[in-house]
């Protein structure tokens, strides 16, 4: 538990990208001694800094496509091979790199290195960009210093928490020695939040605080395909504690709202282990759970389930759809339900003895469905009761779900915020021009307006399961399809492959209305989602036929565009 | 200039980040309520008729928005006005800067006749002639004649919220010849600079200037924004950000340009 305050590494020095690639290439001569107004001079600069921006993240690309190994690196390997055994060479085709996209890949490159000699081989410009950036690092450096003290401070709290916790558990109170420990995590605390509260930042520290944030954004999102926001850090917050005991959660909500992306993120995370499926059906058997006899070398052996093999080992597990399982099935787990890390469980079957090792913790998921269906699918309320006296049975919603400014407009922050961070580059910044920006903002507003409007329908839809008593007001009523977060991020990702070239509403046809077209299914869904669309300014004048959803006329998609 | 992604939604984490400048402003108010040298606001609520006196011609309360917009008030909204949300030396320092009080109201016309205030409605009550104005000096139009923005939903829907509000009667001299996103900050150093908390700042919507233009030259018979534009924050169907002034003998003068844009005449009124 950390009560010591640290300190942090001085930020290496090393050579900025004009300066390197200065040396690797020299001074191009014609433009060493060029005069530049102040106007020039900045514009240079500004071209300077990001282009080296942009090139850092095009060799990050073209480095990944190649295992991680620069154009100079696979040379020389080529060359220390030689002719001899040809590994390398069969190494690199097992890649399947795309010649044509190598070769594109590797002229841009050269063409930025070109671009940057030129700019970089006057000495004013390099000069003023080395202050430029040498300013960037101070500001850097403020900011490394702010993160690291927030992140002490969140350590604490977490650890003041976990102690708290086990106390409670443990029902005793905290002797003399521990609590000389407490008081001690108590003033650290409070002396790093007077740290943050008097900590001098300026608008250029507040700019690069904020441009990591979308960067740990990107980079969550790639490698746990989930990145937090507020509301989700709370939940997770508050629910942490009780699973690192190895109290269950349930999380219940509609389908897409990410109940299962966020079980295996807190588990990667912040248990340490990726969670391991448990699959649910109606038809699910004991041996699913317990384990089941087989023959090895002639005898019978006992082979352990995933579930009892991840609570020997210390390893999450995920129950997705538990409300699918047979009632009289979840009484056998109810009892697994009631153990903690350190508790010991006596197999039924092999009768062995087992303690539950740290890590072991049960996710379980439930979607929530409509009127009709609740009886089949409610879960037993001794169950529940588990969950409830666990780390838990919480509602997980869409994000941004019924939130309004306090002009009482709708808004989504959170949706905004993981949106923002898949159009960035890695810099934090989106290609839209100056001219363009307000336009494009407007698009990718108007688009999430719409797709909460989905959602809110489809929550209230799934909650009311009649659709006569949707046809009131502007509700629509949606049966089976909506428009996911993921989704969203997937005609981002798409709009942004186009360099924004196309409009917003074209990517949205072709990557969720075409995708979504399975045999006419859910035609009703998609023709409400083209009205939602509609409602917020976009197929003002797409042809009717481009939509392709059965038993929706051209008339009716012009009456609706107002054109008849 | 590339787009900094944490624009799209910095608007809504107003407090997670603040400049040492921002912090040492709320400790300084902070300190300074706590000893009592800043009043708090319920006791600071003044009567209309101090207010009158601080402002003068400035004060543009319900008198003034009978008189001009033809809109009476129900017992209900003067007890939802009667407390006017500023403190009395906040309303001597807004007047020492330029300033002026304005009750908005979302209605114009009485009873029966009475209507939205829209920007459209307000242009049909006025469209014939200028019965605002000075008789001798009458303008020849209130309203420019343009059609581009009769359908935008700043000129169709936007109300006026009832209540009061602080307004620049000029733009501020230093927000002129700077792009949008400059003015923003203009509009934030104005606010420090006169120990204003920067986030109760605000450029006006296209509905409130022209309210506020129209009811001070129906009280005053005089205009404001004669020879300048005011640039809203409300943007048009086509992205570009709304702007309103020009209010000379042609009429109020309604446009939009992009947010990179910058005009010798084209600036912001704070407004609180």
């Amino acid at each position: 538990m950390s009560n010591s305050k640290e300190s942090l590494p001085p930020i290496p020095n090393m050579p900025t990208t004009p300066e390197r690639i200065i040396q690797e290439r020299g001074v191009d001569a014609t433009k060493e001694k060029e005069k530049l107004s102040p106007e020039q001079l900045e514009a240079r600069v500004q071209e300077l800094m990001d282009l080296s921006a942009a090139r850092a993240e095009a060799s990050k690309h073209v480095r990944e496509s190649w295992g991680g190994l620069t154009k100079d690196e696979r040379e020389e390997l080529k060359k220390e091979e030689g002719q001899n055994t040809g590994a390398v060479a069969a190494q690199f085709d097992a890649l399947k790199v795309d010649p044509e996209l190598a070769e594109f890949s590797e002229n841009v490159l050269a063409e930025y290195d070109q671009r940057i000699q030129e700019l970089g081989s006057n000495p004013k410009v390099i000069e003023a960009y080395g202050e430029r950036f040498e300013g960037m690092k101070d500001a850097l450096a403020k900011v490394l210093e702010y993160e690291h003290i927030q992140k002490e401070l969140d350590a604490i709290t977490s650890s003041e928490q976990k102690l708290r916790l086990m106390y409670e558990k443990v029902g005793r109170s905290p002797g003399p020695i521990e609590r000389t420990k407490l008081t001690d995590l108590a003033k650290r605390k409070e002396e790093l939040q007077k740290e943050i509260s008097g900590f001098e930042l300026d608008p250029a520290s507040i700019d690069m605080l904020r441009r990591r944030e979308v960067r740990g954004m990107q980079r969550d999102l790639e490698r746990y395909n989930f990145a937090e926001t507020e509301s989700r850090t709370e939940l997770i917050r508050e629910v942490l504690p009780d699973l690192l005991h190895g109290a269950p959660i349930l999380f219940q909500g509609e389908t897409g709202s990410g109940k299962t992306q966020l079980a295996k993120y807190i588990s990667h995370r912040f248990l340490g282990h990726e969670v391991s499926p448990i699959s649910i059906s109606e038809q699910i058997k004991e041996s699913q759970i317990m384990g089941r006899v087989t023959l090895k070398e002639g005898a019978t052996d006992f082979l352990y389930s995933e579930m009892v093999k991840s609570m020997k080992e210390g390893r999450p597990v995920i129950m997705d759809e538990i409300n699918l399982m047979p009632h009289e099935f979840q009484g056998i787990l109810n009892e697994i339900f009631q153990l903690r890390i350190g508790s010991t469980w006596k197999h039924p079957s092999t009768g062995e003895s087992i303690k539950v090792a740290p890590g072991f913790v049960i996710f379980a998921t439930a979607n929530l469905k409509s009127e009709r269906y609740k009886q089949r699918y409610e879960l037993d309320v001794a169950t529940l009761r588990r969950f409830i006296g666990g780390a838990g049975a919480r509602e997980i919603h869409y994000l941004d779900l019924g939130k309004k400014s306090k002009e009482g407009e709708y808004i989504a922050p959170e949706t905004l915020k993981i949106l923002a961070s898949v159009l960035a580059d890695r810099n934090g910044n989106i290609i839209w021009s100056e001219q363009e920006s307000p336009q494009k903002l407007d698009e990718l507003k108007r688009f999430v307006g719409a797709c909460r409007k989905i959602q809110e329908d489809f929550t209230l839809s799934v909650r009311e399961g009649s659709e006569d008593s949707l046809s009131r007001g502007d509700k629509l009523a949606f049966k089976e399809l909506v428009i996911t977060l993921k989704d969203q991020i997937e005609i981002m990702k798409a709009w942004k492959a186009s360099g924004f070239a196309e409009p917003l509403e074209s990517i949205v046809l072709r990557e969720f209305f075409r995708k979504a077209e399975i045999s006419g299914r859910a035609a009703k869904d998609r023709e409400n989602m083209v009205k939602v669309f509609m409602a917020n300014k976009f197929f003002k004048d797409t042809d009717p036929e481009d939509f392709n959803i059965q038993g929706l006329s051209s008339k009716t998609v012009r009456q609706w565009q107002g054109k008849e | 200039m590339p787009f900094e992604a944490y624009k799209i939604y910095e608007e809504y984490e107003p407090d997670k980040y603040k400049t040492s400048t921002q912090k040492k402003v709320e400790q300084a108010l902070s300190s300074a309520k706590k000893e009592g040298l800043i009043p708090e606001r319920k006791e600071a609520s003044i009567e209309f008729e101090e207010a009158r006196e601080i402002f003068g011609k400035d004060f543009l309360g319900p008198e003034s928005a009978e008189a001009t917009f033809g809109v009476e008030l129900s017992q209900e909204e003067l007890e939802q006005i009667e407390d006017i949300p500023f403190s009395r030396e906040e309303l001597e320092q807004a007047k020492q800067l330029g300033m002026m009080l304005v009750l908005r109201v979302p209605r114009i016309g009485k009873e029966k006749n009475a209507k939205s205030f829209s920007i459209n409605s307000v242009r049909e009550a006025f469209k014939d002639d200028d019965k605002l104005g000075d008789p001798k000096k009458k303008k020849s139009n209130i309203f420019y004649d343009q059609d581009w923005y009769d359908n935008e939903s700043f000129a169709t829907q936007d109300t006026p919220s009832l209540g009061w509000g602080l307004v620049m009667k000029e733009v501020l001299q230093e927000s002129r010849s700077k792009n949008w996103d400059e003015q923003e900050e203009a509009l934030k150093a104005w606010a420090k600079e006169n120990n204003i908390d920067p986030a109760k700042v605000r450029r006006r919507k296209p509905i409130e200037i022209i309210y506020d233009t129209l009811l001070y030259y129906g009280t005053n018979k005089e205009s404001l924004l004669e020879n300048s534009y005011d640039w809203s924050g409300v943007q048009s169907s086509g992205g570009n950000f709304v702007f309103v002034g020009l209010f000379d003998s042609g009429g109020l003068f309604v446009g939009n340009v992009p947010r990179g844009y910058t005009l010798s005449n084209l600036g912001v009124c704070p407004s609180r």
